[in-house]
């Protein structure tokens, strides 16, 4: 479908969004979840939204699907604004999200059938797209029955109905197989030349194989960086990292005595590094060490992206941080 | 694209929005369909409220004049059904409009609506025409023994395209209605009550507990809503065949009723300009506050 009359597919302008939080009924208080944000999507861009819990990710996406109005700024979707062109946005645009329900009582058939000839479009589509993920079978099953997994593939079928060449993706994958999820990749990735995809996930894999760009928001709600996925890489103080899955929860001095700068991620600590001298150096170390139940060293990914903005936005000087510091890689 | 955007603009915008009100009113109907005890119980609600007419005929009389004259013998008892039937199709239509919104967003099959282009008009009369749909059938078939029992029958058929109308015409006021006191739900999400208020003002005013023309002086305007003057007329049709002068002397006052002919023309006006004023005050509502819903973050939140 060429949509061309835009040079940007997702324009987003001095956006501002206020919800309602405490206060009175006659004095309400608002507190600004985005607050001037800023930034374009253009054509071929894949985006992944970043952010810390409540940063506003969602928030933003349902601006984009029109669920919520901006309080100020603009936002516009192939040239056509977001508040006043509406059905035209909605025409090319589908939002998938957990958050989106099926009445429990109607069969998979009957849903795709209804979302399907409500659009004018032909259901065939829905159905392979159905058959191909292996939830077939469960055609004529009430949509109460499904698993959250097959909820998420049916979310999909729907949303490709209206063939969008956008696709606001919100933590859906998270339900999935193994096989199934990358089977889903697969078949996303594939289209990455018709649609713009624009996603949230915790997920690195999912976000490594769906995007090439970030937006990363900052807690406050403004954008933090919207860049390459590499250029964002080698704003990292890093270059390698070593990830050691440890036998049980050592003290900070234990990790101290590598002497080398390390953070507690989950469950992991990871030691990071500037040279593979360096990681050759912790690699000696910890083979010998009978804590360590594994480790394992690679370059810098999205991975790495996640840890190092958002945990530094998150526990900046707290106790998990170890003796890293951060402050120069700030934007 | 650019051709399509010019379809958009102007010819395919009507049809799609009706094709998208059609689809919602079959799911809804198909929805509806899997609760079969709630349908036997709307019937049997009915059922009772005739039975209690009937009792309600055997002790009560109007006074003289608040009926014409032409409805006896049983005019009283005739009235009061010919209302029943009506509210048995227009409460649960009115009910489930007003809870809608509530209900999808309860749900959370709202939000998917809403980003499927399927707007809150379109749900909304899609919920209510599945209402409707579903409680004309049921009401039709619960009333016509009595109606054969009450000898009205040949009546009905005789004067049946004219009743069609009216009903129609009812219907899109009643739809009207509906969305407007629906629209409330977008900022407030409890209106119970308010939503009782207008179907209680709405029944009296159709005399579905006495006669309007029983009452006197200014009190009389209440026929002049849409449905007060249109289930009157029905009632001349269902009972007479025909339409007749309505009123008394005390009540001519209002000069429209001293001959069936002024008597229709007064319920086509009020058909015309109730329905038209209705679907302007609904959009508009509706319009306000989505936009208002919308920008308080609470559309789709419960
Ligand atoms: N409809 C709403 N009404 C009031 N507050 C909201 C609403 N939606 C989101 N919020 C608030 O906005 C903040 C950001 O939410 P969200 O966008 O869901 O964050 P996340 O980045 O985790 O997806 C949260 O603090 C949430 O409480
Ligand atoms: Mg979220």
């Amino acid at each position: 479908m060429g949509v061309t009359k835009c040079e940007y597919v997702i324009e987003v302008k001095d956006l501002v969004k206020r919800f309602q939080a405490g206060g009175s009924f006659w004095r309400p208080k608002y507190e600004a979840i985005i607050n001037g944000m800023t930034f374009s999507v253009r054509k071929g861009d894949h985006v992944a939204i970043i952010g810390a819990n409540g940063s506003g990710k969602t928030t933003l996406m349902k601006i984009l699907a029109g669920i919520y109005l901006p309080d100020a700024g603009t936002v516009t979707v192939h040239g056509f604004d977001i508040t006043r062109q509406l059905g035209r946005v909605l025409d090319h645009l589908s939002f998938v999200s957990p958050a989106l329900n099926f009445l429990k009582k109607l069969t998979l058939r009957a849903k795709i059938n209804f979302y399907a000839k409500a659009q004018g479009k032909d259901p065939e589509p829905a159905f392979k797209f159905i058959d191909e993920f292996g939830v077939a079978n469960m055609l004529d099953e009430m949509l109460e029955v499904f698993s959250e997994g097959q909820k998420a593939i049916t979310r999909f079928a729907i949303a490709l109905l209206k063939q969008p060449d956008i696709m606001l993706i919100d933590e859906v994958t998270a339900n999935l197989d193994v096989l199934r999820k990358e089977k889903l990749l697969a078949y996303l990735s594939a289209r990455k030349d018709r649609i713009t995809y624009v996603i949230i996930d915790h997920d690195v894999t999912t976000v490594d194989r769906l995007s090439n760009k970030i937006l990363m928001l900052k807690r406050g709600g403004s954008v933090l960086k919207l860049g390459d996925v590499g250029e964002i890489l080698k704003s990292i103080p890093y270059r390698y990292n070593v990830d050691v899955i440890p036998r049980n929860v050592k003290d900070k001095q234990f990790w101290d005595d590598f002497d080398q700068p390390w953070r507690e991620v989950g469950s992991h600590v990871q030691f990071i590094c500037q040279t593979k001298e360096e990681v050759s150096r912790i690699g000696a170390l910890l083979l010998d060490n009978k804590d360590v139940i594994s480790f394992s060293s690679s370059g810098l990914s999205i991975e790495d992206i996640y840890y190092f903005y958002l945990i530094n936005e998150d526990f900046r000087g707290s106790e998990g941080m170890g003796r890293i510091s951060y402050d120069d890689a700030m934007i | 694209m650019a051709q399509e955007q010019g379809f958009r603009g102007g010819a395919w915008v009507v049809p799609s929005f009706l094709r998208k009100v059609w689809q919602m009113t079959l799911r809804n109907l198909r929805n509806d369909w899997k609760y079969k005890f709630k349908l036997l119980l709307n019937s049997l609600y009915t059922a009772i409220n005739l039975a209690l007419f009937t009792v309600l005929a055997e002790v009560v009389q109007p006074n003289p004049g608040a009926l014409p004259a032409d409805y006896e013998p049983g005019g009283f008892l005739k009235f009061l059904f010919v209302g029943t039937y009506f509210w048995a199709c227009f409460t649960h239509p009115f009910e489930d409009t007003v809870q809608c919104l509530p209900e999808e967003t309860q749900k959370g099959t709202l939000g998917l609506l809403l980003t499927q282009n399927i707007s809150i008009p379109v749900i909304l009369m899609g919920r209510f025409w599945a209402s409707f749909i579903i409680s004309i059938l049921l009401a039709t078939a619960v009333v016509t023994p009595f109606f054969f029992i009450l000898d009205m029958v040949a009546n009905i058929v005789a004067a049946l395209p004219w009743i069609i109308l009216i009903m129609a015409s009812m219907t899109l006021f009643m739809m009207c209605v509906s969305l407007w006191v629906a629209s409330f739900s977008l900022l407030f999400k409890k209106t119970g009550v308010l939503s009782n208020v207008f179907i209680y003002g709405l029944k009296v005013s159709t005399g579905m507990f006495f006669p309007i023309f029983g009452l006197k002086g200014s009190t009389l305007i209440l026929e002049s809503v849409p449905v007060a003057s249109g289930i009157d007329l029905l009632r001349d049709l269902f009972i007479l065949g025909q339409p007749v002068a309505h009123g008394t002397a005390s009540t001519v006052g209002f000069g429209w009723q001293e001959t069936a002919e002024h008597w229709v023309g007064f319920v086509l006006q009020s058909q015309i300009i109730g329905v038209i004023a209705l679907v302007i005050i609904a959009l508009l509502c509706i319009k306000v506050y989505v936009k208002k819903a919308k920008l308080l973050g609470m559309i789709e939140a419960y």
